[in-house]
């Protein structure tokens, strides 16, 4: 495979971050554009880039852009990957940011972010429903989700939490186990 | 990755968190603690919600729960990813200096792991126990978004009004209806009826 220049892994990530809105969805677009019009990957390494991303932490779509930035450019091709990705994202939050510390205490805006907040409260219960449906299968699913939070009643840290959902799961599920689907709704 | 590459990287991430310490000791700490969420969040960028709200509003108590969840819809508004929020808090705790740092701090452990471990991949993913350690890891998140959806809940649905809009906007959510059109919608209903 061609490398391909940092600055136009750069600008091909700015574009795909500026218009990544919409979850899920983002994957399809990412793939049209990076297997279908550029032809920077393969199918087949769409998917297992894909696979890698669902079983490393990170952003998904970020991880995704970084992975294929890293397969066209070596480690500066996911930089430039990786940050063109987050640009547009952090500028408009930056921007917004300073809108709302300079003009949240208008009636106007605390009227909409009094309606955001209940619309965040539906959002965080679609990515719970989303995720429970492929994690919350089996019994062992819901015995770890109250575990889970059990311990963080209990203040137990997150480092521990995780290792300990993980090797427990180790001691929990037979094998084999059915491949991890991702949860549609997660971003 | 080289053996350069590792040593810019971690040049950086002492950067980003001893830097900020000198100045301001408050945003440097807020990095650390970004950059170890950064690194536990699996399953993607949206678990990490539950993990800001534990350890940034509940813990540290710098950002009172209804800054977080302002900072949230923030995150949905902007496109990309919703870690992106990250950038709301560091402006909130430092200015643009910690919008900035608290970028970089929040996507640097994964993006790190990525590059890193992409090479191996190959031998890696075959290993069934890392598949039942990740189907582990995602049952115990559900029960910390639980705990953040009860507090989320208890902070933004405050009468009959905020409760049918969170309930139509799931129902919606639940019908495929996009993201973008119900921000949209939500804005002026708002502006309508609060």
């Amino acid at each position: 495979m061609p490398e391909v220049p940092p600055w136009r892994i750069f600008a091909a990530f700015v574009r795909l971050g500026a218009t990544a809105f919409g979850g899920p969805a983002i994957v399809v677009h990412l793939k049209a554009e990076l297997v279908g019009r550029r032809r920077w990957l393969t199918d087949r390494d769409f998917a297992e880039g894909l696979a890698l991303c669902q079983v490393i932490p990170g952003a998904t779509m970020v991880q995704l852009s970084t992975y294929a930035g890293y397969r066209v450019g070596g480690v500066p091709g996911a930089v430039a990957a990786a940050v063109g990705f987050v640009l547009p994202a952090f500028l408009a939050m930056i921007a917004l940011t300073a809108l709302y510390v300079h003009s949240g205490s208008l009636p106007v805006v605390r009227a909409v972010f009094r309606g955001l907040s209940a619309l965040v409260v539906a959002i965080v219960l679609n990515a719970l429903v989303n995720l429970g449906q492929s994690t919350l299968r089996e019994w062992q699913g819901v015995l770890l989700a109250l575990l889970a939070l059990a311990a963080l009643i209990l203040k137990v840290g997150f480092p521990i939490i995780v290792v300990g959902a993980a090797i427990l799961a180790l001691v929990l599920y037979p094998r084999p186990v059915a491949p991890v689907r991702r949860p549609p709704g997660a971003s | 990755m080289r053996a350069r590459g590792w040593t810019i990287a971690v040049l950086l991430g002492a950067v980003l968190t001893a830097g900020p310490l000198l100045w301001n000791p408050k945003l440097g700490q807020l990095n650390l603690v970004l950059m170890k969420l950064g690194a536990l969040a699996f399953g993607g960028g949206f678990t990490l919600i539950p993990l800001i709200q534990h350890d940034v509003v509940n813990r540290l108590g710098w950002l009172t729960t209804y800054e977080f969840i302002d900072g949230v819809a923030l995150g949905q508004v902007t496109p990309g990813p919703i870690l992106i929020t990250a950038t709301f808090i560091g402006y909130r705790v430092g200015g643009l200096a910690g919008a900035v740092t608290s970028t970089i701090a929040v996507f640097l452990p994964s993006f790190l792991v990525l590059v890193g471990v992409a090479p191996h991949f190959d031998r890696l993913k075959h290993l069934q126990s890392i598949q039942t350690m990740i189907r582990g890891v995602l049952g115990g998140f559900i029960g910390l978004l639980l705990f953040v959806l009860y507090q989320f809940g208890q902070a933004s649905l405050v009468d009959w009004k905020t409760w049918a809009l969170a309930i139509g906007a799931f129902v919606a959510l639940r019908k495929g209806v996009g993201l973008l059109p119900l921000v949209g919608l939500t804005v002026v209903v708002s502006i309508l009826v609060f």
